[in-house]
């Protein structure tokens, strides 16, 4: 492998992982406050994304008002889903939790496949063009918008979690949730913003990924699982982690599949399994404490 | 100013707390004596909402706090110093204390976090450290200062001595004689008779969710059954 | 006998006609027969689910995986080495029980989400590593497996399977629920409902773990075996996650920690489609999907708590 070809697998590798950072930055907020690990993150963004599909080419809306109502949309389903599901089981065992996130996830599939079919689309990239020379570096203009809008989203994701009361008081929920409501915070509403911020990057991460693929029903589950890697990687109690997580598996991915081709797609699986047998706590995590 | 009437309620499908009733005046310090379940800690978190009341009522001035959350009994002027601390570990002191004036303006929560350090030299001193480096002694201070944060006018502590070494548990009393004088009233629940008998200006004894004994705190330090159950020499 | 148990017994010997004599009834469409061949074996891998999930407590996303490898190992035998179709069958279980085992390990050090990511991992390594090999079809899967053989009766017909399988579910559903009536079912659910008391109890925490992920895996792998010779034809993907998850979803809906709710569960999930028909397939996954949501917001024993509000509304 020569130093140019490793540069570019590396860079758009990073790209890559900037989506499955993403998807696991949202999963890990839900998990950290609400303690509900979320099957239908992926799912979410999917139907998402089908409804920015047509946005774009029955109703003709501009693409930057898409993403906004993309990004709205996922809060909307995000406030629906606590408000509606979460908060009245909250109470039940983890396994509950994840049963319900799975039939969501098995809901948004269904209507997925019901309303649009399930025949994939191709997806328009939201910005064209030739791809962009960085010194040796090739790297579509479609990547370079993922990899901003990851760090972006990092960003906003950072000042929410540090620089607000509410998502101080999130993290306070995560560390200890009856202190938290002995002090009156208002537990209740946190939960509903954090489920909308969480679900609103579910819906951001499907839109930027999916020009790469092609739209259909089933096209969020691989990622989704690449998601789960990050988490676990980055040990499922911090979105920093889920972010670096999702950076380095898609950096990996990307040299293994270039050098080792077989074993492509067993080597991230591996991964988790070593990972959570010898460092369950991750690169990034604390053993047996939630926190961001 | 605060007045538990003939309250019922509990967990699941126990009644803990049998028609109890409590009042506390302006200004008054109240202990709530009795054994390990007795009901000291369901009565606190009852008044707080965190427990639903399931009969009778809890009044606060002139206000019903029947089926109000936590966050509203707060900003009612009620604030809860809960059993065993709960400091958020990783949240640093200044943001554990601006977390218990959740709701205040910003420019209040300043003034109170200002006192607050004046009060307690010790946690201005530790404002960026994390809440779970604290010492013990300093990990109570800090939860009776987010205690006082949203300037409450009344004050529930749950065993605020407790796990502490004796000395610590001088400087928590000391604290709370201190607060007396300025103006908040402090429902007290405590193991610690002695000493709870001594800062405060009535008292009532649990027994199996049941109110036992009332009076002043002198009558109750000479009663004979207090004496034996909580003031004796073996406990 | 008293008037309910007369009645009970009444309707409980009804449903059994019934049962034997569906064949009968759809005797002019054997395919109806194939489908409820087809939701009896999926009854049969998730009744190893729910042993495992609704008794034992453990998460499992990866369940799948053992039926193929029950499956892929008794079609590879019989059709490679020529081995005696009912040892293959026995060589599927057994070697599922051993991935069962294999599998079962980090359930030791893992639980809750842990414990799923984990098993998601490992189950959809399998199915990875069954494309990349030669002897098992590879990406092109196996097909022409033979059809089912017991001894020297070839079971052809739909119907005929359809008497052994309803046997073969009988027979597993008995063996679990003495499974769960005997001392190690006993730890089993004492270790699910609080790990640490049962440990303080004397309960060999560890094994009794490793146990449920075998024997739940043995079940699953004949559920696999008895698959590759009824479908004869297998792929690696249709054992990924996400057949897994549908059969997670139908212990789900059948109803977690019940013994009957796994061929609740199975049937409806297969034979939903089939009732509302082609055209509007992908419905009865929106179906599915509320379901689930329903069960376990509204129902937490599924389709078998209403099995039991209707015995007990009709007094039986």
């Amino acid at each position: 492998m020569s130093v140019d070809i490793f540069l570019n697998l590396t860079i758009r590798g990073l790209t890559t992982g900037a989506v499955y950072a993403l998807v696991g930055m949202g999963i890990v907020l839900i998990l950290q406050t609400t303690n509900v690990m979320n099957f239908a993150q992926g799912d979410s963004g999917m139907f998402i994304t089908y409804l920015a599909f047509f946005m774009i080419t029955t109703a003709k809306v501009p693409y930057s008002l898409v993403l906004i109502l993309a990004i709205l949309a996922g809060a909307v389903i995000g406030l629906i889903v606590e408000r509606f599901m979460m908060r009245s089981v909250r109470s039940r065992s983890h396994l509950s939790l994840i049963m319900l996130t799975l039939g969501l996830s098995l809901l948004f599939q269904g209507l997925a496949a019901f309303l649009f079919k399930t025949e994939p689309r191709l997806f328009p990239p939201l910005v064209s063009g030739d791809p962009i020379k960085i010194g040796p570096v090739v790297l579509g203009r479609q990547d370079i918008v993922v990899l901003l809008a990851a760090i972006v989203t990092f960003g906003i994701l950072y000042l929410f979690l540090y620089r607000t009361k509410q998502g101080a008081a999130a993290r306070s929920i995560s560390q200890d949730e009856y202190a938290a409501r002995v002090l009156g915070i208002p537990t209740p509403s946190i939960y509903m913003l954090v489920w909308a911020i969480g679900s609103a990057m579910a819906g951001l991460a499907a839109l930027l990924i999916v020009p790469r693929f092609s739209l259909e029903p089933s096209f969020m589950g691989l990622i989704q699982v690449k998601a789960f890697t990050a988490i676990v990687l980055g040990g499922m109690g911090s979105v920093f982690g889920a972010a670096v997580g999702g950076l380095i598996i898609g950096v990996v991915e990307n040299l293994v599949a270039y050098q080792f081709p077989a074993i492509k797609d067993s080597f991230m699986l591996i991964v988790i399994v070593i990972v959570l047998l010898v460092m369950p706590q991750g690169l990034f995590g604390k053993r047996s404490q939630r926190r961001f | 100013m605060l007045r538990v009437d003939q309250v019922v309620s509990g967990y699941g499908p126990i009644d803990v707390l049998n028609h109890v009733s409590i009042s506390l005046e302006q200004g008054e310090i109240v202990a709530v004596l009795g054994a390990n379940g007795a009901g000291k800690t369901t009565l606190l978190r009852t008044i707080t909402g965190l427990i639903r009341v399931r009969k009778g009522s809890v009044t606060f001035g002139d206000k019903v706090l029947n089926g109000l959350s936590p966050a509203e009994v707060v900003k009612c002027g009620i604030s809860h110093v809960p059993e065993g601390r709960h400091i958020f570990p990783d949240l640093t002191v200044e943001e554990n204390l601006l977390l218990a004036a959740y709701s205040m303006p910003r420019s209040q929560q300043k003034n109170r976090l200002d006192a607050l350090y004046a009060m307690f030299s010790i946690l201005a001193e530790r404002r960026r450290q994390a809440g779970g480096t604290l010492s013990g002694g300093e990990q109570q201070m800090l939860a009776l200062a987010r205690g006082l944060m949203p300037n409450p006018r009344l004050m529930l502590l749950d065993e605020p001595s407790l796990g502490l070494a004796p000395k610590i548990i001088g400087t928590v009393f000391d604290t709370l004689a201190r607060l007396r004088e300025s103006g908040v009233s402090i429902l007290l629940v405590e193991q610690n008779a002695k000493r709870s008998l001594e800062l405060a200006d009535r008292a009532y004894v649990l027994v199996t969710g049941q109110v036992a004994l009332e009076g002043t705190a002198r009558d109750l330090t000479g009663n004979e059954m207090v004496k034996q159950l909580y003031l004796g020499g073996t406990r | 006998m008293t008037p309910s148990r007369l009645r009970r017994l009444m309707v409980n010997s009804s449903i059994a006609a019934l049962v034997l004599l569906l064949p009968l009834v759809f005797r002019t469409r054997p395919s109806i027969i194939g489908y409820l061949n087809i939701a009896m074996l999926y009854a049969i891998a998730t009744q190893g689910l729910n042993l495992l999930m609704g008794f034992g407590g453990l998460v499992s996303l990866g369940h799948a995986a053992f039926m193929a490898i029950g499956g892929y190992t008794a079609a590879v035998l019989v059709m490679t080495y020529n081995v005696n179709m009912f040892l293959a069958i026995v060589a599927g279980v057994a070697t599922a029980g051993v991935f069962g085992l294999v599998i079962g390990f980090p359930s030791l050090r893992l639980s809750g989400f842990y414990l799923a990511v984990a098993t998601m991992a490992l189950g959809s390594s399998v199915a990875d590593v069954i494309k990349r090999l030669e002897i098992t079809g590879g990406d092109y899967g196996l097909i022409n497996i033979p059809s089912l053989r017991l001894g020297g009766w070839e079971l052809a017909s739909e119907a005929s399977r359809y008497y052994v399988f309803a046997g073969i579910v009988v027979v597993v559903f008995l063996a679990v629920r003495n499974f769960l009536r005997s001392r190690s079912g006993r730890a089993v659910r004492a270790v699910r409902d609080s790990e640490m008391t049962a440990a303080a109890m004397g309960v060999n925490v560890a094994a009794y773990k490793l146990v449920t992920f075998v024997f739940a895996a043995c079940i699953a792998g004949l559920s696999g075996a008895l698959y590759a010779f009824t479908i004869s034809y297998l792929h690696p993907m249709n054992f990924g996650l996400v057949f897994s998850i549908e059969l997670l979803s139908m212990s789900i809906i059948g109803g977690l920690g019940t013994i009957i709710g796994p061929i609740l569960g199975a049937v409806f999930w297969v034979m939903l489609p089939i009732v509302i028909g082609g055209r509007m397939e992908y419905l009865s996954t929106v179906i599915f999907g509320l379901s689930i949501i329903g069960s376990v917001m509204f129902l937490p024993k599924g389709l078998s708590e209403l099995v039991t509000r209707i015995q007990t509304r009709l007094k039986l």
